[in-house]
């Protein structure tokens, strides 16, 4: 019993060491900075989707009256079934505007970093309340969107790459030699958002991996690809051709099965990531091609991000501003 | 390139109170989250039951997947393209549901989406009704034309066998054949401009009108999730 006893206490011991040092080992926020900036944008270009199409859906006579959804999910006697949407309170189309162009500038906001606290929430309830509204026309690209929204929600993504540090580096008198990326200092609470992204996306990519394989047995005859290929109304790119080329389609086919898999469970060993993000990079952008949801092969791209180390962006982002202000000397990234 | 633990410098700080509350938040949160991306392709009770009585977390902060194909095709009928389309009165050609425009935009994808969506409920005794009704009066008072009828139908790819040595109608993808109607209704134009559709059922079938009430109700969309 004192043996098993030492054993449990060992193995709790470990597992409690690592489990602090995986989530609560203070990190450079900088990376989640970027991170922001990008989403931001996927967030604005999500906005934009829906300029000229507004009333098309949310209006009074639109394709998604609000009686219609309340009624396809099931909340039309009032019962709340988890969605909160303030578009569902009015129809009005001028109504819609106004709204639309004050979400518009709160995601630009956040995207910018200004009072990044506050529009990060802002920027997660706008884009779900679009969300919520028609959920019968949101896809693969909204989830993965709203993932890192709400991540964000709690990282100091505003530290860098940002008004809000402009104005901090300008309160202090010091805002001629600011670097976009000085005075960022380590925090748990960085790390602890940075893991929490990793930890969803890789389980998103198992998700994907391994619902292929259920199903029916198009992927695991090497099929599934020509289906996607076959579809005319859809792609982007006419890849036909390769109905002559059935090793191709096979390969492919079994190489897109393989490679979520092994993302999802091989990406923490840090000389696999560079491969896996090379060939999930490549994947998402024949994907894209192919499927035409190019909103979310560029939204995976943007979460692959979260396994680049901050520190090798801050890198590249030095070096992009180094080359366009060519006169100016940068100081270095603190971590 | 790549690190361990991103950018990190400093030597783990001791556990405190506070990192014990932050982990049992975060086991909370990541069990909902692997529920979540689990049950995206299918659901036990026990799974489904679950993600209702939590979806004040999953569902609001759209963890919950609802169903959402991330498997792109299974080469089932559902993963075909699907299109809503619109016959006005005194025309004899339909107007399609995405327009044309750019296929990778995604104005384009929820047009494909709603129709696919239609499709579904039509085809499991959901309430199909609605989209045809909601098609008819966005026609009628957006698009300022006289719907006749309404239907949504599915694009079939082609089988690659067909491509590679098929007759002509097999290797012609947009050959009738590779057409299917999963849903047809007749639409009436009411005096107050409200619009009413009536399923073109088999024949000898009649189906009754539906509503802006919406009379004809079948299964809860909640059922599948959405």
């Amino acid at each position: 019993m004192n043996a098993v006893a030492r054993y449990f206490d060992s193995l709790f011991s470990v597992c409690g060491t690592a489990w602090n040092r995986f989530w609560f080992t203070p990190a450079d926020p900088s990376g989640l900075c970027v991170l922001r900036v990008l989403t931001g944008v996927l967030a604005l270009w999500f906005l934009l989707s829906f300029v000229f199409d507004l009333t098309t859906w949310f209006g009074p006579d639109g394709l998604l009256p609000i009686e219609t959804v309340r009624q396809l999910t099931g909340t039309e006697d009032s019962a709340w079934n988890g969605r909160l949407s303030y578009l569902m309170y009015s129809d009005n189309p001028t109504l819609l505007r106004v709204l639309h162009g004050v979400g518009l500038l709160v995601v630009a906001a956040f995207t910018v970093g200004f009072a990044t606290r506050l529009t990060s929430v802002l920027t997660l309830a706008i884009i779900l309340s679009y969300i919520h509204r028609g959920p019968m026309v949101s896809g693969p690209f909204e989830p993965v969107l709203t993932m890192l929204l709400f991540y964000l929600c709690f990282a100091p993504c505003g530290a860098s790459l940002s008004v809000d540090q402009w104005l901090r580096q300008r309160r202090k008198g010091d805002s001629a030699n600011v670097s976009r990326l000085a005075g960022v200092e380590p925090s748990m609470a960085a790390n602890l958002c940075w893991r929490l992204i990793q930890v969803h996306v890789a389980a998103l990519y198992l998700m994907m991996g391994l619902t292929k394989l259920g199903g029916s047995d198009v992927w695991w005859m090497g099929e599934a690809m020509w289906w996607l290929v076959a579809h005319t109304e859809s792609r982007l790119v006419d890849l036909t051709f390769l109905h002559r080329h059935v090793y191709v389609i096979n390969l492919w086919t079994h190489g897109v099965v393989v490679l979520e898999l092994l993302f999802g469970l091989l990406v923490w060993q840090p000389l696999a990531r560079p491969l896996l993000l090379v060939l999930t990079t490549l994947h998402w952008i024949l994907i894209g091609l192919l499927t035409g949801l190019l909103s979310f092969a560029v939204v995976m791209l943007v979460a692959n991000l979260c396994f680049v180390s901050p520190a090798t962006m801050a890198e590249v982002i030095r070096f992009l501003t180094h080359r366009s202000r060519s006169s100016a000397s940068l100081p270095s990234v603190g971590g | 390139m790549t690190s361990k633990s991103p950018g990190s410098s400093a030597t783990p700080p001791a556990t405190s109170p506070w990192q014990t509350i932050l982990s049992l938040l975060i086991v909370f949160h990541l069990f909902f989250v692997f529920l979540a991306l689990g049950s995206n392709y299918s659901r036990s009770s026990l799974t489904y039951d679950l993600l209702n009585r939590f979806a004040f977390y999953t569902r609001l902060f759209n963890f919950d997947l609802d169903f959402t194909p991330y498997h792109l095709t299974h080469g089932t009928d559902a993963d075909v393209d699907h299109r809503s389309e619109v016959l006005a009165k005194g025309s004899e050609e339909w107007i399609v549901f995405p327009r044309g425009g750019f296929r990778g935009a995604d104005s384009y994808k929820r047009q494909q989406r709603f129709a696919a969506m239609w499709a579904f409920q039509a085809l499991n005794g959901g309430q199909p009704a609605l989209f045809a009704q909601a098609l008819g009066n966005y026609v009628s008072r957006q698009q300022h034309l006289v719907p006749q009828q309404v239907r949504c139908r599915k694009h079939f790819q082609q089988p690659r066998e067909d491509v590679a040595g098929g007759t002509a109608a097999q290797r012609d993808p947009e050959d009738p054949s590779r057409f299917s109607v999963a849903y047809t209704a007749n639409v009436i134009v009411n005096a107050d401009a409200s619009v009413d559709v009536i399923r073109v059922e088999e024949t000898g079938q009649v189906a009754v009108p539906v509503n802006s009430a919406g009379n004809a109700r079948g299964t809860n969309a909640n059922e599948r999730g959405r």
